[in-house]
């Protein structure tokens, strides 16, 4: 590799670490755009893009698209995201099987691939019909050609796309009017595109000299994937790992964003590396602390199998926090300055003072002159008064015991997709401004962290605790907060919600901050961690603990709801944006 | 005490004399039908602009009943409900709350929202609620007993992301509920057509914005679209606003102000209307 060429590589690792790519700009309004119109069944990811890699690729259920897009003059960046994206849509919907092609060779697996995209298209067309128009303007910018059948070509895909579109050759008019025929009468499936994909070969081969796969292959149609996935995966490439793990066939290429991993499918292998991951941390945290170990807890366990609590099932330690700089907090807050303010303000509004007065009151210690005034006066015009002309002063406090409980495993340690910071980072950073919130407003608040290794070890850290000063010992607490293990959350929300249930205040809230699912090093049943924790949150239900979780896993609907309940969740769709978030949900949350 | 004839005259002013368009998605019209002829106070659950309220009309229409409605809000207090004393010119005169003239001339008493009152407030309802059907007026030392035509109904948005607010155990326990939800397609479409007076692919195209839009409840909004807001968007349709307009001034602008969000539904908007 040539000295520019490692440093036009090297700008490019560095642009995709910090997330500076179209990508990068784009991805949160490209998976709404997924979500919005298709649900939850279909991910996006990204590639590297380079030059002869330009095309997205399908792998199971994802949609990989290249980080850096050149698009045509005219068309904005998300616009043909849109169009990659709605096209791939419509292979992963459309499409419901891999074709072996023993007889078949590159050639005519590219027309049948161009008719079966042709086919999808129709599909995607009939239920979202703002799609023609995109493409086929994608398709009208295509304006140069290597060789005058990708012209052809190129005429061919307008005209399945739009049967109405102009055309000068009679065949190929023809070809697309069969088409649209066999289509409209509910001809469907890829058996359909294999017929009329062989037969635009035999049309073209007839006509004029077809050129080489590769030079097919070039087809400037820049919205359209690799059609890979048509086949049946053993002959996309002699790598059939690479498939496994979501990568463009015949490549090596490690997708660049890592959010999207870890599917039912691959959950298992998942685990098994989490688990040697785990094992040096383990080793070094309890290396570290197993001299300060002071109290430990044991609490049952919910086995769904046997629809009962398995006794004393798991121990956890609370361990001594260890304490870092508290600068660290202090340059948090001076970073944050801004947001601070914002939330001091915020917490004057919802803070009631301690002697309040009621007015408008029928019944009350003493006369509103305001309103006794405002009556008089409704009486002598003859109109009818406000009879609430009392008063009264009460004294008021806002009865609200809160836990914010926040997730410390390994996985805090990733960074956060689109940004250059880690889970834990952030999490740090929400803590400390819903510390100096609280302080603020005067709740009486905790806050605490989680983390496990296996049923035996679930380690309970205090940052703060209830009644605690808001002072310098608990920023370097904070400061010294660090991520490691898994995440046993069932044991964590019982050790939290005894002690939220021994606080005095008439309303008690668990706050739990997670940014993945339930997983412990020993189990590996993802059901059964799962289940344990629904049981712990409702056992804190029936103590009249309310809990609310805070998910940064954009996937985690399916379990968070079915942990918490509707309603009982909210998922941070950016994530860099929590410390500012935090707060303001607690507020919403918190209004009595 | 009120006269006959009074009491007619009230009851009159309180009734639905035009039916109310309501299209049923499942037996909810036999169930509450049903609830009725045993009285039994009955809960509307559902999300903002479902036809919570439009159910409602229809069924006192249909079975011929006044409808007292009240918009319950945080500082309503009992004698909102109950009545209180007035002043006037010859010394005091008390007032029926909405509660108290729906039990005394056998109406339907709907509280809107109740959960925006405040629990101390809704105990008030407790009495006319179980096999009692009475309300004692403590200010006035009377005991309405309930016509035999009364019943109350409760709705509530079960998605207000506030968990300090929700009805008390023993409250909620005094009520039958019918959970409602947003209509599926096919009968979504046909409200539209018949509310907005739209044309039958638009009214289709609508109801799949609709559907990209409840997508996103969870991930970047808090509620989905309602068929409200898709109704209006049609009438706008109808009064010849450009769709993407209409879209946006119904459906966007309305629900967020998340860039990335409303990016995202103009997107889905432009997909739908080519």
């Amino acid at each position: 590799m040539s000295k520019k060429q490692k440093q036009s590589s090297a700008i490019k690792y560095v642009a995709r670490e910090l997330h500076d790519t179209d990508y990068g700009h784009h991805q949160r309004q490209l998976k709404m755009f997924v979500r919005a119109l298709w649900g939850g069944n279909i991910s996006i990811d990204s590639f590297s893009a380079d030059k002869n890699n330009i095309h997205p690729y399908i792998s199971n259920n994802t949609i990989y698209l290249p980080d850096k897009l050149n698009p045509p003059i005219g068309i904005p960046v998300n616009e043909l995201y849109i169009a990659m994206i709605a096209h791939a849509s419509g292979h992963i919907l459309y499409q419901k099987s891999h074709r072996q092609s023993e007889s078949i060779d590159l050639t005519q697996r590219f027309f049948i691939g161009f008719v079966e995209d042709a086919r999808i298209e129709y599909n995607v067309v009939q239920t979202f019909p703002g799609m023609k128009v995109l493409w086929r303007r994608l398709l009208l910018q295509n304006t140069q050609y290597a060789h005058p059948i990708l012209l052809l070509l190129n005429q061919m895909a307008l005209l399945l796309l739009d049967n109405n579109a102009q055309c000068k050759n009679k065949a190929l008019k023809q070809f697309s009017q069969c088409f649209h025929e066999r289509a409209k009468k509910g001809e469907n499936t890829f058996d359909f595109s294999m017929e009329l994909g062989l037969e635009l070969y035999k049309l073209l081969n007839q006509n004029h000299t077809l050129p080489e796969i590769s030079l097919l292959n070039a087809l400037p149609i820049a919205y359209r994937d690799d059609n890979h996935h048509l086949w049946s995966p053993q002959e996309q490439t002699p790598n059939s790992q690479a498939n496994k793990k979501g990568l463009r066939p015949g490549t090596s290429q490690q997708p660049s964003n890592g959010e999207i991993k870890g599917t039912t499918n691959n959950q298992y292998s998942d685990t098994i590396t989490l688990e040697d991951g785990h094992a040096e941390v383990a080793d070094s945290i309890t290396t570290q602390r197993a001299q300060n170990v002071l109290v430990h807890f044991r609490y049952p366990e919910w086995d769904y199998q046997n629809q009962a609590y398995r006794p004393n099932w798991t121990t956890v330690y609370e361990w001594p926090q260890p304490k870092s700089e508290c600068e660290l907090i202090e340059r948090i807050l001076h970073q944050r300055k801004a947001i601070s303010a914002q939330l001091k303000k915020l917490a004057d509004i919802l803070r009631t003072k301690d002697i309040q007065r009621v007015r408008g009151l029928e019944h009350g210690d003493e006369v509103d002159l305001n309103t006794a005034v405002e009556a008089a006066v409704a009486l002598r015009s003859k109109s009818p008064p406000n009879t609430r002309v009392m008063m009264r002063k009460t004294i008021h406090h806002r009865s609200l015991a809160v836990i914010v409980l926040l997730d410390l495993s390994e996985s805090t340690n990733d960074k956060i997709p689109g940004g250059n910071k880690t889970i834990l980072e952030l999490t740090r950073e929400s803590a400390t401004l819903i510390g100096e919130f609280f302080n603020h407003i005067g709740d009486h608040f905790a806050l605490h962290g989680f983390s496990s290794s296996s049923r035996h070890e679930v380690h309970y850290h205090r940052f703060k605790d209830f009644r605690q000063a808001w002072n310098s010992d608990v920023k370097a607490s904070l400061a010294g907060m660090q991520g490691g293990l898994s995440t046993r959350m069932g044991a964590a929300i019982r050790h939290a919600s005894d002690e939220l249930a021994r606080q005095q205040e008439r309303k008690k809230l668990l706050l739990i901050i997670s940014d993945g699912e339930p997983a412990d090093i020993d189990e590996h049943d993802p059901h059964y961690l799962h289940l344990d924790a629904k049981a712990a949150v409702e056992e804190a239900s029936n103590q009249g603990i309310v809990s609310f979780c805070l998910a940064l896993d954009p996937k985690a609907d399916h379990y968070v709801k079915r942990i918490f309940g509707l309603n009982h969740y909210s998922i941070v769709d950016k994530v860099e944006r929590l410390p500012e978030k935090l707060p303001a949900l607690f507020a919403r949350l918190g209004r009595t | 005490m009120t006269e006959p004839s009074l009491k007619n005259d009230i009851a009159s002013q309180y009734t639905i004399t035009k039916q109310p368009y309501y299209r049923p998605t499942t037996n909810e019209v036999e169930t509450y039908e049903a609830a009725y002829a045993a009285r039994i106070p009955m809960m509307l659950k559902g999300p903002t602009g479902c036809g919570k309220s439009r159910f409602l009309e229809y069924m006192a229409w249909k079975l011929d009943k006044p409808l007292i409605t009240v918009a319950c809000h945080e500082d309503m207090t009992a004698s909102d409900l109950i009545g209180r004393y007035l002043l006037d010119k010859e010394g005091t005169q008390w007032q029926d709350g909405p509660l108290t003239l729906a039990a005394r001339i056998g109406a339907i008493c709907y509280l809107d929202e109740i959960v925006e009152a405040r629990q101390d407030t809704t105990v008030v309802i407790h009495p006319v609620t179980d096999h009692r059907r009475m309300l004692p007026l403590d200010k006035k030392c009377e005991v309405v007993e309930c016509h035999p035509d009364f019943q109350l109904v409760i709705s509530y948005n079960p998605g207000y992301q506030n968990l300090m607010k929700d009805l008390k155990q023993s409250t909620k326990q005094r009520f039958g509920a019918l959970d409602f939800d947003y209509p599926p397609a096919d009968i979504e479409r046909d409200i539209l057509v018949k509310e907005a007076s739209v044309e039958l692919d638009v009214a289709e195209k609508l109801v799949q914005i609709g559907q990209c839009g409840r997508n996103l409840k969870g991930h970047g909004l808090d509620e989905g679209i309602s068929t409200r807001l898709l109704v209006y968007a049609g009438q706008l349709i109808g009064n010849g606003v450009d769709p993407d307009v209409a879209c946006q001034v119904s459906l966007i602008h309305p629900l967020t102000d998340d860039a990335d969000v409303k990016e995202t539904l103009y997107a889905a908007v432009n997909s739908v209307f080519a």
